[in-house]
This record gives structure tokens, C-alpha cells and sequence, in this order.
């Protein structure tokens, strides 16, 4: 009987419906699609293959972690780098049969693309690379090269950590799809990268295992897969996170959107609701109603989110190999667990959306049938103050737990784009409190207007606080969106440029070029010019304090006198100066003070134990410690920078060329390199953000025209009272540019919590923290918004006009 | 003759403090069985919250409602609901059908939540006593406003209440409907012995009634039995002016 009712009302109140409808299918549409881009990823990551050792029978290699030990006992942590294979351990794996070491490091044919390694050649027929042609490499001069990139015979220039060496071309190998590789002799290869990083043994594998006994990982079948590059899987990983996220945030405003339409609905159906009521049906039957209402619509629009998401998903692929995010071969097939998972979700997301709703509906008294009027007594339920005065505190205390304790957070976009959220959400949450005030403010200026539009577009919007509400909500969403990410995006960056002019004190800084790092010839070269010059090598380790927690630290090993003449290092206590093989200048992060001892555990398996001899303000970028060079190794050095007035442009760009190196001016770096690695992790977030955006964009659509549907009643008694039909649209026009003013102001106000508590975080990360707004693309934002929203609800309203007789029924 | 309805001492009281509005202010009245009476006052004399209290619709902050001799007094949302579509038939001013439905489908509704069946020849022959055998699957939309009221009076005698409560039922018909709207109600209470009882302020619609009760600020002013037009009209004028 109920569900008859129910199809019934959904039937005939299409106009109601189909707002939630849009809604839900678009959103499910949206969860669709990225969770079969999500699953096919996830699939090309896993059955990539095993590809490096394809055929070698069991690959030792150093785990992937280190232990790091704290008060609370040894934790193993995520190496980068993990350590190398020491000889002990080779000749005990030796001892069961034969073995071929692998060494892989940086070896780049000058004018190939960036990202070139060099291999032994002996462990090529494991992956298994063919020769095209030519022959093996046997003296130190021989190289193979991807077929495609030399001739036979062909002197070319390679450069490895050392430098630039000419190298004969004596093979040509068929290109591998998962690396660039030159080939080298073992000989030449030992010689350019002593570090044996994997062991192919050919031996029996319970033989390898127990000779291992435990010192490294022994990789057979499936498991070789790790000794494999991480580039690819690393791509697939980080597409994964990116989706995940921009999935999370479309969740996020789905279930807003949704559950806001479909309280709307539910408001809107006010009367039939009560006149139901009216007629003998109990509570439990209306609040049974509305849940076959929103179970009807949650399902076919379930349905047809699935078909869209599945028309949607090559989209989003093909947006994604356009990014270059993926390899040009993904594409994403159909798979059930989003087809079936996503429409789920939409179901209970209506449900749930509905659930407040119809326990309103089911307490509605019978007599609100015979009431004319859209007055609402009580725009806030217990519900909605709890759940959003929640929010509000959350919000508070995560950006002040952020801002005080762990600023850093703040420079991760990942992870301080939930906290973003958090002030939107409550102020959407608390809108119907904030509405009437803020629509009195916003007309203050009409005040003494004597015509009868301001009067009546006041008045309405004040009476029905729940629809403005409502209506509000998708304008703050998508401004507030907008706004708080841009916002903090370019103060993000203002914040960090700001930190670089001051402490960037070199005014060239030797770059890569078409290189992943700099090669010891190039600092050689560009010291023999007479510069001084500071080439921080880049290092990771962990530490743990006395409470037994770890944290992850970058740190720089550098030489201090160099560095206190390229860089203006921020010390707060001790001095730079003193820096000594054994001592380290940490960052105000680590809570350590001049002269306490510091033990880094570093990714590559070696422990330091170190004094601090200094302590300096932690920054928006920039390492956390520096360490003496004498740490340096061969960790790899991204930047080198030249003391100001000890060397002249000319003579280093003369020195670096052709060594895959170039210089740049301080103000070109600081404006380029300091900033682009920052920008594009924001960027390709915010791209997906678009989908939001263009989402809740749509949703300001639909609910200006259920709410503008919802009125034509009340145009036709505005009409009979006088009004022309160009006056009765003014009124329309007017409220809702009243409306979107109101969405405006509360994002205004979730942007000013969420930059507020970003400044407080950066202030104790850098000195000068300016809020920075970009406020033309804010505007944008702001004025597509508006005009969505105006057309949708004049458009809406002329054809009702149109359609009916003015006449009220 | 036993009372179909009875309100004892009965307070009703809206809003706190400097708004608060005394809708019912001690009433006590009995509407016997199949009688037709006409409940009428100025603006504002509680006449709607005396028809809500004894529908069981509002619920009294005091006193005692008495319908079809069951206690309404004391009893929650849902078992009101139960007693109200069980004994209790509404016709309203606004007609109040479910724009969805057809005319059938609105007279059958009020069984089909009590989740009773509703037979067509039941739904037939309560269409057929208002006259709108032939307009069975219109919609309201497709109805007059008179054929829409009547629609709505079939749907209150289909559970074949103890009462029949009307509010205003020809305030938004012109002259000629409302005397047939009015016309029906009378054959209602004389042919099948029905309880009716009106809140009107239009003295031609309350003349024909077999009693006319009269409210004044929330309390019961007197009443007329086998009222004429002119008594009714001359009383409703001394009532309003004083």
C-alpha cells in the first residue's frame, strides 16, 4: 500500500523527484567511474608482472625497510633506499651456486630523455633483453643501447653520478616497456655504481634461504615483482591516491547534495505529507512512505549512475593519460565490485539522506494540512544543531591541532584537504541559524526602499529559512570548495616563494637538465671556476624520541662554511659553524636542544649518531637537519648553489655545458623549480576537484529549479495581487540573487576559518605568511555559480508562468 | 438520544507568555447522534480548535473529548490515528484531495491506510452518493471545485465514521455549489442517521442545521435549535460587535 503511494507521488511529483534523482545518478555516476578507473589501476599495478627478473629463479635483495629502534622496541619504516648487499652476504649466497649481481644507477645518453639506469649486462637476460644486434659490452668503453638511440660503432656521451664519459656503441637492445636501460661490462658497471642492490641466484632456492638466513629478502615467483623498477607501480600508486581523494571529495559533496535535496523533497511535500496524515496514516506510515520514496529514486537513479559512470569512465581515463598519470596502454574495462558497490553506496546514501527527513515527516501534525503558508516554526532539528555544532569543534580543534602541532600537515595537499572540508560542512550544517541575520544584512541597504520587491524577496527568504537554506548550500559548497582550495594553494605558495628570498642567498644555482640529479664533474667543473658553492646531497632517515615515537626527517649533507654564504640559514640557537662530521643543525621540529644527541636511522640502513650543534626554524620546504658532506655519499644532489659574487654567469655556463646541467638566475629559480613540484601535486588535485565542482555546480542548477517549481502557486497569487509578469520574475530574480549572496557569505566564512587556522600553521613554518586569495578565479567561481543559479530559477519560473493560467488552484 | 461527541471543561491554549492565545477557554458541549449541527463565532472564537480537540486532531491541555463513547484524552499519535480513520470523516474548506490520485483512488485511500480493501463497489456506491458515479478516474485537476468538495465528502463517509466533521465546506464554492454541498450533508444526516457537525460563519449555510452552537472568545455563547437564516444572521452581528 505505502510503496503504491509512494511510486504514485514519485510519478506525479516528477518536478520534486527528479531534483534528487539528477542529484543521486550524477553521483553515483561520478563514484562509478572513478571506482573503475580505481579498479582498473589497481589491476594494472598488481598484474604488471614480474618484469626485471622475469626468469631468474630467486632474486635476493635488501627489504624495502629498516628497523628503527625507539623506548618502545625495533619498527620496521619504509626505506626509499634500501640498503645495499654487503659481500659477506654475496659470498654466502654465492656458496650454493652461481650468482649475477645487479647494480642499477643513473646512466643518461646525453640528448635521451630523463631517466636513463645502467645495468651489468650479465643480468640483462633475466628481463629477458634481446641484442637487435651487435654484441655484448666487454671493455670499459662498450655500451648497449635501447634499439633506436645510436648505431653501431657510434662514440656516444653518457652521464653517471661521475660525469660524462664516451661510451662505443657495440650493442643494440629490443626496448623493455618498464625501463630505459644502457648496458654495461660487470666490470665497468662495478666500477660506475660499486653497490650491488640485487643478486639473481641460480642455485637451489632452500639452499639461497638458508644461506640468506634472514639478512634480506629472498624473492621467487609473484615476489620478484619488487625488485622491479617502482616508477610504473609507483605511477599506478599515486593514481590511486589521487583518485581515492577526488573519489572522497565527490562522496563527500554527493552525500551533501543528496541528503540536502532530498530534505528539500521531503519540505516540499509538506501538506500532502500532512494531509496523508490527515486521512489515518499513522507516523510510522508517512516516515515508511518517504522511505519508499527516496528507496524508489535511490534505486533507479542507482541504475542509471551505473550506465553513466560506465559512459563517464573512459573520460576520466583518457583526462588522466592526457596528465601523462598513466601509460598510454591503461584504459579501464568494466569490472563488478564499482557497479555494483557505487549504486549500493547511492541507495544508502538516499536512505540515510532521507532518514531525518521522514522521521521530520512522520511528526508532522495532521493539522499542517490545512495551513497555507511555507512558515516553518523550527528550520533547526535537535539533529542538525548537534551534528553540525559537532562539526564546528572538530573543525576548530583539527586546524588548531594542525596550527599548533604539526604544522607540516598543512604543506601535505592530501592530507590537509580533509581539514578544508571540516568549516564548510558545519557552516553548511548550521546555515538555517545563520540565514535569517544574514539575510537582514544583506539587505540593509534596501532598507528605506519603498517598492515592494525588496520588501517581499526579504520577507520570503526569511519565512522559508529551510529552502534559502537549501538553496544556499550547494553555493557554499561550491564557492566554499573553491575558495578555501585556491586560497590555500596560493598561500601555500606565496608562503614558500617568501621563504626562498630569504633564504636563498645565491644568486646562480646550478640545476639538471634533462637529468634526474647533478654529476660529481659538473661541481667539480663549477669549483674549478673559483666558485664556492654549497650542493646539498639529499638524505632521508628516522628518528625516534624519547616517547618512542618515529618520525620521518630530509636531511642535507652539506658543507657549512658554503652553505652560510649561499643560504641564509634561519639558526635560533648554536651555530652552522660548528657543524662537524659528528654533529647536526636540526630544525625546531625535532624538540632537541644544542648539545642533546640525535640518532638517525637512515633509509639506507646506516645509523648516525650525532650531537646537535645547532638548531634552526623549520620551513615550508627545505631540508629538516643538515649533516657535515662528509655524509654525502653518493645520495643524489638535486640543486648547487654559488655563493653570491664568486663566480660570474658566463664562466659556469661555459663549465656545466653539455654535462646535463644549466644555471639559473636566483629569480628564475625561485619563481620555477622552488615552486613547480609544490604547484603540480595541488594542480592535478584540483583538476579533480573539477568534477566536483562541475558536480555541485549542477546541483545549484537543480535545486534552484525545484525550489522555483515549487512556487508557482505562490507567482500566481503574487500575479493576481498585481504584479506584471516581468515584476513577479524580479521577485524570483531577486531572491535568488539574495540566495546566492547568502551561499557566498557562508563560504566566505568557512574560507576565513580554514585561512586562518592554514596562517597560524605556516607562521610557525616562516616568518611572513600572507593570505593570499586568487581572487579572479574566486570570482569566477563565485559568478558561474550566480548565473547558474539565476537562469535556473527565472528560466523555471517563466515557464510555469507560461504553462499555467495565473490563477492559484 | 446518546451524544456522538462530548467536550468536558476542555482548555486549549497557544503560544507562552505575552503571545499566548486562550483558543478554548472551558468548554462544554455534547453533539448528539445524528444530528446535524453548525458550530459558528467572529474571527478568532477558537471555532477551528474546538473542531480539531473534538476530531482529535489538537489534543486540549485540560478537559475531557468524548467521541462515539471512547476517551480521546491521554492517547499517543499513532492510536489516535487509529481511533481517527476508524470513527472520524473530515471535509475541509481547500478540498485536500491527493492531487496524484484519481477520484476512486482518493475515496479509497483512507481504508487502504487504515490497510483494509477497498472494494469497488464500495468506493463506487460512496462516489455514486455524492453524484460523481461517472467520474470515477478523474483526476482533481479534471474536477470542479464543487465536484472536488464532494469527491472529498465521499472519501469521509467511506469508513463510515460515528462523525463527520466539516470545516467551512462551502468557503471556497460559489453560492449555487455550496447550497449542494449543503443540500448533501442534510440528505446525509435525515437518510442515514449521520453525525455532522460544521464550522461555518455563512448564516445561510448554518440554517441548515437542526442546531446552531455559538463560540465567543473560546467559550460556548448560547446556542439556536431549528435555527432560521435571519436569527442566525441577527445573532452573528450582536456577537461580532460586542
Amino acid at each position: 500500500m505505502m510503496l503504491d503511494v509512494a511510486l504514485r507521488t514519485v510519478r506525479t511529483r516528477w518536478v520534486s523527484f527528479a531534483g534528487a534523482f539528477v542529484a543521486l545518478a550524477l553521483g553515483v555516476g561520478v563514484i562509478t567511474s572513478i571506482g573503475l578507473v580505481m579498479a582498473a589501476a589497481s589491476a594494472a599495478s598488481d598484474g604488471l608482472g614480474v618484469q626485471r627478473f622475469a626468469t631468474a629463479p630467486a632474486v635476493v635483495q635488501s627489504p624495502s625497510s629498516v628497523p628503527v629502534h625507539t623506548v618502545k622496541g625495533v619498527s620496521r619504516q619504509f626505506a626509499a633506499r634500501p640498503p645495499a648487499l654487503d659481500a659477506e652476504l654475496i659470498s654466502r649466497v654465492a656458496a650454493t651456486g652461481a650468482v649475477v649481481a645487479d647494480r642499477t644507477f643513473p646512466a643518461q645518453l646525453a640528448g635521451a630523455a630523463s631517466g636513463q639506469v645502467g645495468h651489468p649486462w650479465s643480468v640483462a637476460q633475466f628481463a629477458p633483453y634481446r641484442l637487435a644486434a651487435g654484441r655484448a659490452p666487454a671493455g670499459p668503453a662498450d655500451v648497449v643501447v635501447p634499439a633506436g638511440s645510436g648505431a653501431l660503432g657510434n662514440r656516444v656521451s653518457v652521464l653517471t653520478r661521475q660525469g660524462r664519459a664516451d661510451y662505443t656503441v657495440v650493442g643494440l637492445a629490443e626496448p623493455a616497456g618498464f625501463e630505459s636501460a644502457l648496458f654495461f661490462s660487470d666490470d665497468q658497471a662495478a666500477t660506475l655504481s660499486p653497490k650491488v642492490d640485487a643478486l639473481v641466484a641460480l642455485g637451489p632456492v632452500d639452499a639461497v634461504r638458508q644461506a640468506v638466513a634472514g639478512d634480506a629478502d629472498v624473492l621467487t615467483g609473484p615476489d620478484r615483482q619488487r625488485a622491479d623498477p617502482a616508477t610504473v607501480a609507483n605511477g599506478f600508486r599515486s593514481v590511486l591516491t589521487l583518485l581515492g581523494v577526488t573519489g572522497g571529495i565527490a562522496a563527500f559533496v554527493s552525500i551533501f547534495v543528496v541528503s540536502s535535496t532530498f530534505a528539500f523533497v521531503v519540505a516540499q511535500l509538506r501538506r500532502e505529507t500532512a494531509l496523508l496524515r490527515l486521512l489515518g496514516a499513522t507516523p510510522a506510515q508517512v516516515q515508511r512512505t518517504v522511505l519508499a520514496e527516496a528507496g524508489i529514486v535511490g534505486a533507479v537513479s542507482g541504475a542509471v549512475g551505473c550506465v553513466l559512470g560506465v559512459v563517464g569512465a573512459p573520460l576520466l581515463t583518457w583526462w588522466l593519460r592526457d596528465q601523462q598519470l598513466v601509460p598510454s596502454s591503461f584504459s579501464a574495462g568494466p569490472s563488478v565490485l564499482p557497479l555494483v558497490l557505487a549504486p549500493a553506496a547511492g541507495l544508502a546514501v538516499a536512505l540515510v539522506g532521507v532518514a531525518a527527513a521522514s522521521w521530520r515527516a512522520g511528526r508532522l501534525r495532521p493539522v499542517e494540512a490545512l495551513r497555507e503558508a511555507d512558515v516553518e516554526a523550527t528550520p533547526m532539528t535537535r539533529g542538525r544543531w548537534v551534528s553540525g555544532l559537532f562539526l564546528v569543534v572538530t573543525a576548530v580543534a583539527v586546524l588548531g591541532w594542525v596550527a599548533v602541532v604539526q604544522p607540516k600537515i598543512a604543506t601535505i595537499p592530501l592530507l590537509y584537504l580533509g581539514v578544508l572540508l571540516l568549516p564548510v560542512a558545519a557552516f553548511a550544517l548550521l546555515s538555517p541559524v545563520l540565514t535569517p541575520p544574514l539575510v537582514r544584512l544583506v539587505m540593509l541597504p534596501m532598507r528605506w526602499s519603498s517598492g515592494a520587491g525588496p520588501t517581499l524577496v526579504r520577507a520570503n527568504a526569511v519565512a522559508a529559512v529551510r529552502r534559502t537554506a537549501a538553496t544556499a548550500a550547494p553555493v557554499l559548497l561550491t564557492v566554499g570548495l573553491a575558495t578555501a582550495m585556491l586560497g590555500a594553494v596560493s598561500t601555500i605558495d606565496a608562503a614558500a616563494m617568501c621563504e626562498a628570498r630569504q633564504r636563498v642567498l645565491a644568486e646562480q644555482i646550478v640545476v639538471p637538465a634533462n637529468t634526474t640529479q647533478l654529476n660529481q664533474e659538473v661541481l667539480a667543473r663549477v669549483r674549478a671556476t673559483g666558485a664556492v658553492v654549497v650542493a646539498p646531497a639529499a638524505m632521508s632517515g628516522y628518528t625516534a624520541n624519547a616517547r618512542g615515537d618515529i618520525h620521518h626527517f630530509h636531511l642535507a649533507a652539506v658543507d657549512p662554511i658554503a652553505l652560510a654564504r649561499a643560504e641564509s640559514v634561519p639558526v635560533t640557537a648554536g651555530s652552522l659553524s660548528a657543524l662537524d662530521d659528528g654533529g647536526i643543525v636540526v630544525s625546531t621540529d625535532w624538540n632537541l636542544t644544542v648539545g642533546a644527541h640525535a640518532t638517525v636511522e637512515l633509509d639506507t640502513g646506516d645509523t648516525l649518531s650525532l650531537r646537535v650543534v645547532g638548531v634552526m626554524q623549520a620551513g615550508i620546504r627545505g631540508p629538516d637537519a643538515y649533516l657535515s658532506a662528509a655524509h654525502a655519499a653518493d645520495f643524489p644532489i638535486a640543486a648547487a648553489y654559488i655563493a653570491p659574487g664568486t663566480a660570474d654567469t658566463a664562466a659556469l655556463n661555459q663549465a656545466v655545458a653539455g654535462l646535463g646541467a644549466r644555471v639559473e638566475s636566483r629569480a628564475v629559480w625561485i619563481e620555477g623549480t622552488a615552486s613547480t613540484a609544490f604547484r603540480a601535486s595541488w594542480l592535478g588535485l584540483l583538476a579533480a576537484l573539477g568534477i566536483s565542482l562541475v558536480y555541485s555546480l549542477i546541483a545549484i542548477a537543480n535545486t534552484m529549479v525545484m525550489a522555483a517549481a515549487g512556487r508557482y502557486r505562490e507567482l500566481a497569487v503574487l500575479r493576481l495581487t498585481g504584479a506584471t509578469a516581468r515584476q513577479a520574475l524580479a521577485a524570483v530574480a531577486g531572491e535568488t540573487a539574495l540566495v546566492v549572496v547568502v551561499g557566498v557569505v557562508l563560504a566566505a566564512l568557512a574560507t576565513v576559518v580554514d585561512l586562518a587556522g592554514l596562517s597560524v600553521a605556516l607562521s610557525r613554518l616562516t616568518t611572513d605568511v600572507v593570505i593570499t586569495v586568487p581572487w579572479p578565479t574566486v570570482a569566477t567561481v563565485a559568478g558561474v555559480s550566480f548565473a547558474v543559479a539565476m537562469a535556473a530559477a527565472v528560466l523555471t519560473a517563466a515557464a510555469g508562468a507560461r504553462s499555467r493560467a495565473a490563477m492559484p488552484e | 438520544m446518546s451524544s456522538a461527541v462530548r467536550l468536558e471543561d476542555v482548555y486549549r491554549t497557544y503560544g507562552a507568555g505575552d503571545s499566548e492565545v486562550r483558543a478554548l477557554d472551558g468548554v462544554n458541549v455534547e453533539f448528539p447522534e445524528a444530528t446535524f449541527t453548525a458550530v459558528m463565532g467572529p474571527s478568532g472564537s477558537g471555532k477551528s480548535t474546538l473542531l480539531q480537540c473534538a476530531a482529535g486532531l489538537d489534543r486540549p491541555d485540560t478537559g475531557r473529548v468524548v467521541v462515539a463513547e471512547t476517551e480521546l484524552t491521554g492517547r499517543n499519535e499513532t492510536s489516535l490515528t487509529r481511533f481517527r480513520r476508524r470513527h472520524i470523516g473530515f471535509v475541509f474548506q481547500s478540498f485536500n484531495l491527493v492531487s496524484s490520485l484519481t477520484a476512486a483512488e482518493n475515496v479509497a485511500l483512507p481504508l487502504r491506510l487504515a490497510g483494509r480493501r477497498a472494494p469497488d463497489g464500495e468506493i463506487r456506491r460512496a462516489l455514486s452518493s455524492v453524484g460523481l458515479a461517472d467520474r470515477l478516474g478523474h483526476r482533481p485537476g479534471q474536477l470542479s471545485g464543487g465536484q472536488q468538495q464532494r469527491v472529498a465528502i465521499a472519501r469521509a463517509l467511506v469508513v463510515k465514521p460515528s462523525v463527520l466533521f466539516a470545516d467551512e465546506p462551502t468557503g471556497a464554492l460559489d453560492s449555487n455549489r455550496g447550497r449542494e454541498v449543503l443540500a448533501l450533508l442534510r440528505g446525509l444526516v435525515d437518510e442515514l442517521g449521520q453525525t455532522v457537525i460544521m464550522v461555518t460563519h455563512d448564516p445561510v449555510a448554518a440554517f441548515r442545521a437542526d442546531r446552531v452552537v455559538f463560540l465567543r472568545d473560546g467559550r460556548i455563547d448560547g446556542d439556536l435549535v431549528r435555527p432560521t437564516a435571519d436569527a442566525v444572521a441577527a445573532r452573528m452581528t450582536s456577537l461580532e460587535a460586542e
